[in-house]
């Protein structure tokens, strides 16, 4: 195998949403239009579909994830504290499996923080919340990365 | 209606006389534009992605040859009535051009 040919079956192996019989058409398609043409060019256009659909696919899931998450924050915002920090914390366990639930806790956790304000313990709010956020961001990429090696 | 764009427009006028495997369609396309059109496989493919979801293009069947199964794509009624909304815009441009130009060409 050529290095551009792995390279056609490495990028189509991460092609978001694509199935194995779709991503096996799509390598013998690129694989004949690069014999016929440029195999460079070819792999160039696989690789910025890959980067659209993947860019596509990830802002539309963080979308319905951040909705949920304020949803969600709205709805914990009276909630006892133990309740209000196991939500969040059970999206974020949800989320290895799916980025969409880490999203949200991470917007549960910026809005506990607003509509908390500066008040006392701002610092501790402030480090909090931030810790939250990251958490759940890197929750978030780590899911998704996941999801588009399928 | 937003104007098809040109590669988009050709793919579905290449699968309009029947059903066509990827490598097919770039095919079709480069013939149908004399040589203008050269879809690039990634291309094609964000294409075809796009217009399977919109319901305009379906999958077929898979063709079994000498080499691997390829899958072909079909153009579904609503890809059909796509197409001929995109001619007749096509058509009502080029006669508004047209009897613009004629005058001044006089």
């Amino acid at each position: 195998m050529s290095p551009l040919d792995a390279a056609v079956v490495f990028v189509a192996d991460r092609l978001p949403g694509f199935d194995d019989d779709r991503r096996e058409d799509v390598v013998a398609t690129t694989r004949e239009a690069a014999a016929a043409g440029s195999a460079l060019a070819e792999v160039g256009s696989l690789v910025a579909l890959w980067l659209r659909l993947r860019a596509q696919r990830t802002s539309h899931l963080l979308l319905r994830g951040a909705a949920l998450g304020l949803v969600l924050a709205v709805a914990v915002s009276a909630a006892p504290f133990p309740v209000a920090v196991a939500v969040p914390v059970a999206l974020v366990a949800c989320g290895w499996l799916d980025p969409r639930y880490a999203a949200a806790a991470g917007v549960i956790w910026a809005w506990r923080f607003v509509a908390g304000g500066f008040g006392d313990y701002a610092f501790l709010r402030l480090l909090a919340m931030a810790i939250g956020v990251l958490v759940a961001v890197t929750v978030a990429q780590a899911s998704w990365r996941r999801l588009a090696l399928r | 209606m937003t104007a098809l764009r040109e590669p988009t427009f050709l793919i579905l006028v290449a699968l309009a006389s029947g059903p066509l495997h990827g490598y097919g369609i770039i095919k079709e396309v480069e013939s149908l534009s004399d040589g203008r059109v050269r879809l690039r496989a990634g291309t094609l493919y964000g294409a075809l992605d796009r217009l399977e979801a919109e319901e305009h293009i379906s999958f077929e069947g898979e063709e079994a040859g000498d080499g691997p199964t390829r899958r072909r794509y079909k153009l579904t009624k609503a890809g059909r009535s796509l197409l001929d909304s995109e001619m007749r815009r096509m058509e009502a441009n080029l006669g508004a051009a047209r009897s613009k130009l004629r005058p001044a060409q006089t």
